[in-house]
């Protein structure tokens, strides 16, 4: 089924956009979320809250290309399940604690905070539009979609250890990409 | 690097523009050798029957990678950016008449490897514009222009003395030809786009180079390459594009 036509599924409030939005984008998603957790009943997890994003968000929100936007969705929430998991692992009790406390205080997402987020995805789009096309796709593939060196490698006919090479050449790129325009991470 | 600073990258990795996300879900399988090979001989045969029955009328054109330099300005600042084949402009660089403080999307045509250059511009949708010193000039939707010139494309288009017309298609395309004296040497083709037609006044353009192609010399003879030749190739490019996107 066509974007559009799961997206007026959307809009119709019918059911049936939930299991064809899992039909044509439920493996990349699952891909994704299982790249950056590394356990699949979390990537699961992380997948059935990023189509329940999806059923509160669509209507207002129309996403222009529906694939990217879930990824953008499962990337979030991946990272969130990851951040609360990684805390419970090192902490237990206390971090447990902190964490229930945490939905208390109410979100940190301010404007301010959303326009820096903002600008620095505008520098990255700069740079990534400076990259030749194979290194640009190379970094989107380990930073965006998570996947490993290993398997960049061997799907380039690269060794590991040139392809870390080359991801170390890319992450400095950046950095002093970041750096000239006034960031310092 | 603290969590805080590190979120912030992440998130901001994870909102690139979507056709970065897209391009990097393309991967690039390795073919079996055995494949390869088959797919080369049959290729061959082909290429043998075709030559056979039909003597090869296509001309005999020699190309290589483009030489012209597309340059294009920020919205609202002196930043600016080289187009590459097939990647859209970022966010920063797309143009909107109610947003930009520029009268159209500008595209800085150059070259450095040519002395006599000229440049046959046609668009078949909007307008083409000169802004010099704070001059406008509208120009024709084909025209002659020299080396290291900006150019404007604008949704709007000059209907009178002061009237505009908008253009309402969502795709037009710059055919940019390069002529050295009398022989043509490369050509380009640029896509504009927008994706929020409804969106009106503030609509927002990107542009894309779709191709950009040279002829070298061949023997140090420029190779006879003419306008139909290469009007067919441009059409081919603007048919491929709009065929992908469907």
């Amino acid at each position: 089924m066509e974007d559009l036509q799961i997206i007026s599924l959307y809009f119709k409030r019918d059911e049936a956009a939930i299991s064809e939005t899992a039909t044509k984008y439920g493996a990349f998603c699952h891909r994704i979320a299982l790249n950056i957790l590394s356990t699949s009943s979390d990537a699961d997890e992380c997948v059935n809250d990023t189509y329940l994003r999806a059923w509160n968000s669509i209507p207002p929100q129309k996403p222009d290309k529906l694939g990217a936007w879930l990824g953008k969705v499962v990337r979030n929430i991946a990272f969130d399940l990851w951040k609360k998991n990684h805390r419970q692992k090192r902490y237990a009790g206390m971090e447990q604690l902190l964490n229930e406390l945490e939905d208390c205080i109410p979100s940190p997402a301010t404007v301010e905070h959303q326009i820096e987020e903002q600008e620095l995805t505008n520098i990255i789009n700069t740079w990534l539009a400076s990259l030749p096309q194979n290194d640009r796709i190379l970094f989107m593939r380990r930073y965006w979609n998570g996947e490993t060196v290993n398997t960049l490698a061997q799907e380039s006919g690269m060794s590991p250890a040139n392809m870390a090479k080359k991801m170390y050449r890319l992450r400095q790129n950046l950095k002093s990409k970041l750096e000239k325009e006034g960031y310092s991470l | 690097m603290k969590e805080k600073e590190i979120s912030k990258l992440y998130n901001s990795i994870t909102n690139v523009d979507n056709q970065f996300i897209e391009e990097a879900q393309t991967k690039t399988k390795k073919k079996n050798g055995w494949l390869k090979w088959a797919a080369m001989a049959a290729c061959l045969c082909v290429a043998l029957v075709a030559g056979v029955l039909f003597k090869i009328s296509v001309p005999d054109v020699i190309i290589a990678p483009g030489f012209l330099t597309i340059t294009v300005y920020a919205a609202s600042s002196d930043e600016e950016i080289t187009m590459q084949e097939g990647i859209g402009l970022p966010t920063d660089y797309k143009w909107s008449l109610a947003m930009s403080s520029r009268p159209g999307l500008p595209l800085k045509l150059s070259v450095t490897e040519y002395d006599d250059l000229s440049f046959e511009v046609s668009v078949d949708g909007g307008t083409l514009l000169l802004w010099e010193g704070n001059k406008i000039t509208y120009l024709g939707s084909s025209f002659n222009t020299r080396n290291d010139t900006t150019v404007y494309w604008t949704n709007l288009s000059r209907t009178g003395e002061s009237d505009f017309e908008r253009y309402m298609g969502t795709t037009a395309y710059i055919n940019i030809i390069i002529h050295e004296g009398e022989n043509i040497v490369g050509y380009a083709v640029v896509e504009i786009y927008t994706n929020d037609l409804e969106n009106e006044p503030a609509q927002t353009y990107s542009a894309k180079l779709l191709k950009s192609v040279s002829f070298p010399k061949a023997n140090g003879e420029y190779q006879k390459i003419t306008a139909e030749y290469v009007a067919t190739e441009m059409e081919q490019i603007k048919s491929e594009t709009q065929a992908g996107q469907r």
